[in-house]
């Protein structure tokens, strides 16, 4: 992951250094006014939300075990290697026959899955708005077109839409909307490009003059997400011509936002 | 780990620490030990990194590390510390508006002592 995510933040600062912006104060203002409103709606929504699973997790287990599955979803992603010496079966019948099982442990990791993608017209030019996303533990900042490596997500395989709920900063030339902590509407919507391996880390101990020395190597599973579209934040339109190559496009952009 | 990988991973050392497997033997069992220990400084020193960034994009408006973060726990943002010196680098509107957000919402800070400034080159006029 590390030196995936060096080579990603490179080329982010080599995009970012290329865009610029003009703002009047109004930001101040609108930031003031979205305050009082998510952080009101955001305790009632998330209890209502997660209410509202447990209940259908009750209805939906069909097998023998009901308590212990919902242990064993938390245990699954520590120790997976227990748990296909003990229970292969188990562990592949946890993901498939509850399916509302599967979407709160999507919930957990803050994405959710959208049906595979078809012949969707998915990738736009790039825009000049930003989101910080959170999945799982780790916070990015992304936009449009951005690639992101994340800790392997359970539950998507290549090619799927997904959309990143947990949303805590949407910016723009113009508007600026902070979350507390979340922002209720906003949506990223992600694909999954592919689901792969860091390169190996080799964890070597030693304790010298004491005939005590260990090798082992460790590749991280990592999947690498594909940032489609952000929503939740007013885009300027851009009415010029359109060219393929990105820097083509930004041009158009400063020449509106100066005039 | 056989001669080969050893003297693979002996690549770019000084001298005959990337020849000579009884020498290199030892370099590498050092470096790969950095690396062990290593791997957990890093998060320490890209944490301090970040920490610096922000007291630096902080104090350009007048506010200092410290005050921001309390003002920040206050108002319930959960940005951590990465994302905030992006922001701070890369989206200055963006955390102008955060900064003014922490100051508002952390009653010590009315007395407000902005840097002079030396060229007119800024951009948060």
């Amino acid at each position: 992951m590390a030196h995936r995510r060096c080579l990603l933040s490179l080329a982010r600062h080599a995009t970012a250094i290329i865009s610029q912006k003009k703002m009047p104060p109004l930001s101040a203002v609108e930031v003031l006014t979205q305050k009082s409103n998510p952080a009101i709606t955001i305790p009632n929504s998330e209890l209502s939300w997660f209410s509202l699973w447990s209940h259908s997790r009750h209805f939906s287990s069909s097998k023998s075990e009901d308590s212990e599955t919902e242990v064993e979803v938390e245990m699954e992603e520590a120790s997976d290697v227990e748990a296909e010496n003990d229970n292969a079966a188990s562990d592949l019948g946890r993901d498939y026959s509850p399916e509302e099982k599967e979407a709160e442990a999507a919930a957990i990791g803050y994405k959710v899955l959208g049906p595979l993608q078809r012949s969707d017209r998915v990738f736009k030019d790039y825009e000049p708005v930003f989101a910080v996303v959170q999945i799982g533990s780790h916070q990015f900042k992304v936009s449009n077109g951005d690639s992101i490596f994340t800790e392997r997500l359970k539950f998507c395989e290549v090619n799927d839409n997904l959309i990143l709920n947990k949303v805590l900063l949407l910016g723009s030339p113009t508007q600026t909307i902070i979350g507390r902590p979340i922002l209720p509407d906003a949506a990223v919507h992600a694909v999954v490009e592919e689901h792969a391996l860091d390169a190996k880390v080799i964890i070597f101990k030693k304790k010298r003059r004491k005939n005590y020395r260990r090798t082992k190597g460790h590749r991280q599973e990592l999947t690498k997400l594909r940032i489609t579209d952000i929503q939740g934040i007013e885009k300027q339109e851009i009415k010029t011509d359109r060219k393929p190559l990105e820097a083509a496009v930004k041009n158009p952009e400063k020449i509106a936002a100066a005039v | 780990m056989n001669k080969k990988e050893i003297l693979k991973l002996a690549k770019g050392f000084r001298g005959r620490a990337k020849n000579c497997i009884r020498i290199a033997r030892e370099r590498v069992e050092k470096a790969l030990q950095y690396s062990y220990r290593d791997r957990r400084n890093k998060k320490r020193d890209m944490r301090s990194l970040w920490i610096q960034r922000i007291n630096a994009g902080t104090r350009q408006h007048g506010v200092n590390y410290g005050n921001f973060m309390h003002g920040l726990m206050k108002e319930n943002i959960q940005l951590n510390r990465k994302v905030l010196s992006e922001i701070s680098m890369h989206e200055p509107y963006s955390f102008k508006a955060l900064v003014d957000i922490s100051r508002n919402a952390f009653p010590g800070n009315k007395n407000v002592v902005l840097p002079t400034r030396k060229a007119d080159v800024s951009i948060n006029v």
